[in-house]
């Protein structure tokens, strides 16, 4: 009897895609180790998201230096007027979470480093501890140190802080948006008169691959 | 042999061969590789690397799998942590994976396996379904708030929120009243009356029986009671995702919450139904992935059709050969041969490939979630705070099991939080001997190695800072 045999030669392949199609359906393992790299703060890593990250805190607080030293406000004082950059003035409204330390920390470092003297900078955060070594002169723990007793120093400028964002989904194609807005206001400690102000924005948007729709 | 019987053989013979090809196949794929180290781990443990010791079953979950299912080991982890009082450890991994979730997966290599007719959708990282992730909100925002952290509790509050607006179904997006009353809580606590009216109202437009905290209310009562929505298969493929389970059909909206002190008379308030899990669950709406599973199901549907159809063609050409066997006709029986070994060949690839297609949807969930959450505010005298405990049994529906809690104070404002849940957890004692594990060692084992090129310096300040995350 001779069969003709339409698929001679075929049969390897078939039965590959056969194999390839079965094994295609194991879970897959779990990615492996990555060496460390180090990655440039100023642009974008490797994990990303529509949030602020480390490019933006370095835009945003590089970006409020430049402009507050170039505002002039610096030339209106004899002496170096005093600053408070506290955490505690920076607020967040707005439905990212952020360790704000590392946006108020920045930005107090970078202004002292920039301003070289032109402005001081008190340390709020500090108070328990220079209260505590205040005590320990007072009773004569300690000596009084080299620099003389001084009271501790009044405030003339505080730089208030927001963050603020807003959020939005397509829910036709799943694209996520988030508008991201940093704002900065230098007031007087006095009389809360606004010396200067400015802000920051940004808009990102991304979306999630379809599986997750 | 009838001619039925006859297909039905070459059917389950073409089957049986593509599934020993398949078995063979699959048969020599080596074991899964150990994980890069486990960054739940990092995320629960301490500056000296111990882990509360009931979390680290999920630590070494979590090494195994990756990050596919760190998120859910993360959920269940940070609910845990809650629930046996280790706050620090808690925040933590809802922190982790609050992360995991913001990061948008566009070019996830398992995201993009998991849409392949061959690979099951549960291959794909854990992110969770909306309800997952607004819960994730809930419970992150609670931890800030516990802390004292209102800006970032608010804005977890406010997340979690958002992703309830993941819905396709425009009538019931963003509908999570708790997490509206929540904001407004934590407005409440920093005296930003006219915001926390606002967030109030919001709460009050979505629930109605919630009512404002009024002005000098310096307590909030969570209540948290029932079992989390169950995820099920449905669809002849398993492609569709539904929710079985008991839906909160109570009718008893309100809970009695007592309040007592030693030397004072007991209080009672009433907490009323905030959130009704399984609603969230069960209202969401149409999803991307259902098309793509909807896709997979129908694929597999045409792949069994034209194994059945590649059989009866076998077996019909069987038939036909046989008769020109019979016959002496040697050009009918050629053509019947080669016709029926197509239709067998037919058989064998549909049947391969049906078998291989994997439309199930995923089912993995967040199971310590509770079912419903039910809040109430109330004034108690700050003094009398601490020796404050505050009680409720639940109505029989909800278990009718009898919680009670100590009032947690919010850092830096008047007010405290007492949370009744019926979750069940281990007594855990943090000043016991035993009471964490430490996986300082397993993690140096296993942090990633330090790339080539690297100076001593780097190389040690890499591996140093390797498991460092941020910290809120």
């Amino acid at each position: 009897m001779n069969l003709s045999f339409p698929f001679r030669g075929r049969w390897p392949a078939l039965a590959l895609a056969l194999l390839g199609a079965g094994c295609a359906s194991a879970p897959p393992p779990p990615p492996p180790a990555a060496p460390v790299r180090y990655t440039d703060v100023g642009t974008q890593g490797a994990v990303a998201g529509v949030g602020t990250e480390s490019q933006d805190i370095v835009a945003v607080t590089d970006s409020m230096v430049r402009d507050l030293l170039a505002s002039g406000l610096t030339a209106q004082f004899t002496r170096p007027p005093r600053i408070l950059v506290d955490v505690n003035d920076f607020s967040v409204d707005g439905s990212q979470r952020i360790n704000k330390s590392l946006v108020v920390d920045r930005l107090r470092i970078n202004l002292q480093r920039a301003s070289r003297g032109r402005l001081a900078f008190v340390s709020r955060e500090s108070l328990g501890s220079t209260s505590r070594e205040r005590e320990l002169k007072d009773k004569r723990v300690t000596d009084g140190g080299t620099l003389g007793r001084n009271a501790v120093a009044g405030v003339d400028f505080v730089l208030r802080g927001r963050m603020a964002t807003q959020d939005k989904r397509s829910a036709s194609n799943g694209m996520v948006e988030r508008y991201t807005q940093f704002s900065f206001e230098l007031v007087e400690a006095e009389t809360d008169l606004s010396a200067w102000a400015n802000l920051y924005e940004m808009q990102k948007s991304g979306r999630d691959d379809a599986i997750y729709r | 042999m009838t001619t039925r019987s006859t297909a039905e053989l070459a059917r389950r013979c073409a089957g049986l061969l593509a599934g020993v090809l398949f078995a063979t196949g699959c048969g020599t794929k080596p074991p899964a590789a150990a994980g890069a180290g486990s960054a739940l781990g990092r995320a629960l443990a301490d500056a000296g690397g111990r882990v509360p010791a009931p979390l680290a079953p999920f630590v070494a979950s979590d090494r195994a799998d990756g990050t596919r299912n760190e998120v859910l080991h993360a959920m269940h982890a940070g609910k845990l942590a809650l629930e046996i009082g280790a706050l620090r450890a808690s925040r933590g991994a809802f922190d982790l994976a609050y992360q995991r979730i913001e990061t948008v997966y566009a070019d996830n290599p398992a995201a993009a396996k998991a849409r392949s007719r061959f690979v099951p959708e549960a291959t794909k990282d854990f992110k969770g379904e909306p309800f997952e992730r607004a819960m994730l909100g809930y419970y992150l925002g609670l931890g800030d708030l516990l802390q004292g952290d209102l800006d970032n509790a608010r804005a977890a509050f406010r997340w979690g929120e958002f992703q309830d607006t993941m819905s396709a179904s425009e009538q019931y997006q963003g509908d999570m009243a708790s997490l509206r009353f929540l904001v407004g809580w934590a407005d409440h606590c920093e005296r930003r009356h006219r915001s926390a009216e606002e967030n109030f109202r919001a709460a009050t437009e979505v629930r109605a029986e919630i009512a404002p905290a009024a002005p000098h209310d310096n307590v909030l009562v969570l209540v948290e009671a029932g079992q989390a929505p169950q995820k099920a298969r449905a669809g002849q493929h398993g492609e569709a995702l539904t929710y079985s389970g008991v839906a909160l059909t109570t009718p008893d909206t309100r809970v009695a919450v007592q309040f007592a002190a030693a030397g004072a008379p007991a209080v009672t308030a009433h907490a009323v139904l905030a959130e009704d899990i399984h609603w969230q669950a069960t209202t969401l709406g149409g999803r991307a992935v259902d098309r793509i599973l909807a896709g997979k199901a129908a694929f597999k549907e045409n792949a069994t059709t034209a194994a059945n159809t590649g059989a009866a063609v076998a077996t019909a050409a069987v038939d036909v050969a046989r008769v020109g066997a019979l016959s002496g006709d040697r050009n009918m029986l050629n053509i019947a041969g080669a016709t029926a070994v197509g239709g067998l060949l037919i058989s064998m690839v549909g049947s391969g490939l049906a078998s291989a297609t994997r439309a199930e949807a995923d089912i993995r969930r967040w199971s310590s979630l509770p079912g419903a959450v039910f809040l109430a505010t109330a004034r108690v005298d700050g003094a009398a705070a601490a020796a404050t405990r505050v009680s409720a049994t639940l109505p029989p529906a909800l278990g009718g099991r009898s919680v009670t809690a100590a009032l947690v104070p919010v850092p830096g404002t008047p007010c405290h939080v007492a949370r009744l849940s019926t979750a069940t957890a281990p007594a855990w004692n943090a000043q016991a001997a035993d009471a964490f594990v430490d996986i300082a060692a397993a993690e140096r084992s296993t942090r990633p190695a330090v790339a080539a090129g690297d100076t001593p310096e780097r190389a040690r300040d890499a591996v140093k800072t390797a498991p460092v995350r941020g910290s809120f």
